[in-house]
């Protein structure tokens, strides 16, 4: 490899994985550890039947591509702010390359970034072909060419044309003249950078208690394996939360200093949750009273929002490195493991409630986010 | 008018403010120290941005006791603001107004002095790093604090904000009975009335006029 495709995978690829890090652990426990448990199939034999019910079923299928369309988004607007910045301004001196060559880099960077993709799309093939379902095959593989070529001239654009600004983003459009919520700083910050995660944390916590509880019988109505999986759903906001708090500490400590009383300021969090759970709370509500009863409905809404609560109020103990708070998410999957095998769930969300008010007013003033060297 | 009472910060296990008691009078001060001495944790401390042993006090009301009638008589402009780069000008000041509860003829006349018209509508991420730097000195000056903390406000500014700034410091200081406290490395251009000096040297704190 020579120096420049080195530079450029260094600034660019590199950062970029390990930005998404932790998006892309959560992905792999989703796909490979807990999904794969769910009956005694083998792994393999598992996806391969989750990839024919994708291709046999377009909604399924233009789910599927709406993601790939999000991961390209998101890597658009990872690589445009990094060439953006003024400590990767020397990147600009690609465009004295010439269009072509630098067209040919851009591809390869942007094929890099796909790998993920890449890999399922391969795994689409093999199943594609094994079922004789080789329409749809082609259609993902165009599909996923075109966006790749579209992102790789993107870039190109924008390190041909350095301080060139795009138009104001739509959501500022959207939001103009509204009065501004506190709370309504961190949405529109989701959907600004966070859209991926938010999407695949959602169809995750969303699809496995539809599809689990939709398969419930009357005879055998068990909830625990269901409230275990959708835990994980759950816990898996941790990802989301800890890049808020990294939102709020870097962009939004005006606020702290700021004249609002410590209510106001924990119920700004308690709105901002119901207000992100409201996929998981429509789904709850399609699914009640027909396949849920109405006390299992309560117990699931009252799950997810405490622990997102207690999730939020656990960052201002100390804001934990990622790998750090994970463990405490995982201990956290464990003690709602134990709640569930000694059907306490209802108490424990008791204690979430209350631990996240708590911590929140015991911390909130004494928090500071320090480097410790 | 404003009570040091014990105030001690560390960082790493390192003292960095070390102030047993103080008073400072309804003036303008001008906080001086070398880099790394303090300054902007003393800013950030009595802003009520970062916890601390020992207690404030703002004309009698403690930041420990009543925080937030604390925080309404205290603004601040940091020495380098971040905001969202997705929210406008305008939505900050909105905010601000809100917040402060503040006259819309009070923001109007900072938008105008600071010549911030053109910019309010566009994202802050479209900023350069003056134009953040005027609009969180524009916010600070929102409402009618009885305690105004720059850290380092001549910083990043264009020669005619820089201007600006004293007379902006002595109407408020005369119209509203403002103390001001301010950290910089250059002088203003001109001074607003009388500026007395706060020393930072080896974590203590001392008035010098």
């Amino acid at each position: 490899m020579n120096i420049i495709h080195t530079v450029l995978v260094k600034s660019l690829v590199k950062t970029f994985y390990r930005q998404h890090a932790g998006l892309f652990v959560f992905l792999f426990i989703v796909m490979f550890g807990a999904v794969g448990r769910v009956d005694n199939a083998g792994l393999l034999d598992y996806h391969l039947s989750l990839v024919r019910a994708m291709l046999g079923n377009p909604f399924l299928f233009l789910i599927i591509l709406f993601l790939w369309f999000l991961y390209a988004q998101k890597s658009v607007q990872y690589i445009v702010s990094t060439l953006r910045r003024p400590d990767f301004s020397f990147l600009h001196m690609l465009s004295l390359l010439g269009r072509k060559r630098l067209f040919r880099l851009m591809l390869w960077i942007q094929f890099l970034l796909f790998i993920p993709i890449i890999i399922y799309l391969l795994i689409i093939f093999i199943a594609g072909f094994y079922s004789h379902m080789y329409l749809p095959c082609l259609a993902a593989t165009v599909y996923l060419f075109v966006i790749w070529i579209i992102t790789a001239r993107w870039y190109l654009f924008v390190i041909q044309n350095p301080g060139m600004s795009s138009s104001i983003p739509r959501m500022v459009v959207l939001f103009k003249g509204m009065r501004m919520p506190f709370g309504g700083l961190f949405l529109r910050y989701i959907v600004r950078n966070k859209k991926l995660l938010f999407s695949g944390i959602k169809l995750y916590s969303c699809c496995i208690l539809y599809l689990m509880v939709i398969n419930q019988t009357k005879v055998e109505y068990d909830l625990s394996m269901i409230t275990l999986f959708f835990s994980l759903g759950i816990l898996g906001h941790g990802l989301l939360i800890h890049q808020l708090r990294d939102f709020e500490e870097t962009r939004l400590t005006f606020y702290r200093s700021l004249p609002v009383t410590m209510l106001h300021r924990f119920a700004q969090y308690t709105i901002l949750y119901i207000v992100l759970l409201l996929p998981e709370i429509i789904t709850i509500i399609l699914l009640t009273p027909k396949y849920l009863h109405v006390k299992d409905a309560v117990i699931f809404f009252l799950l997810a929002y405490s622990v997102l609560l207690f999730l939020n109020s656990l960052l201002f103990i100390e804001f934990y490195p990622m790998k750090d708070y994970l463990k405490i998410t995982f201990c956290i999957f464990f003690v709602l493991f134990l709640s569930v095998l000694t059907v306490t769930l209802p108490l424990l969300c008791l204690v979430f409630f209350l631990s996240s008010a708590g911590i929140f007013f015991w911390r909130y003033y004494r928090f500071e986010r320090v480097t410790v060297f | 008018m404003l009570q040091f009472e014990n105030v001690y910060k560390s960082y790493n296990q390192q003292p960095v403010l070390e102030i047993d008691n103080l008073t400072l009078d309804r003036k303008i001060y001008w906080l001086q120290g070398i880099n790394g001495s303090g300054k902007t944790t003393l800013l950030r401390i009595l802003a009520g941005q970062i916890p601390f042993s020992g207690d404030i006090l703002l004309e009698g009301i403690s930041l420990r006791q009543n925080p937030l009638s604390y925080r309404r008589l205290v603004s601040f402009a940091e020495a380098e603001p971040l905001y969202p780069d997705f929210i406008t000008g305008l939505e900050l000041v909105r905010f601000y107004q809100d917040i402060r509860q503040s006259a819309a003829e009070q923001t109007d006349m900072l938008i105008n002095l600071f010549r911030m018209h053109r910019f309010l509508s566009l994202p802050v991420g479209t900023y350069s790093s003056g134009m953040v730097k005027k609009l969180s000195l524009m916010l600070a000056f929102i409402g009618k604090a009885s305690l105004i903390l720059l850290d380092e406000p001549l910083a990043t500014l264009d020669e005619g904000s820089i201007h600006i700034l004293p007379d902006l410091i002595s109407a408020y200081s005369k119209e509203f009975k403002t103390c001001f406290i301010f950290s910089s490395h250059q002088p203003f251009k001109s001074y607003p009335q009388e500026i007395d000096r706060i020393a930072i040297t080896n974590q203590s704190v001392q008035v010098v006029t």
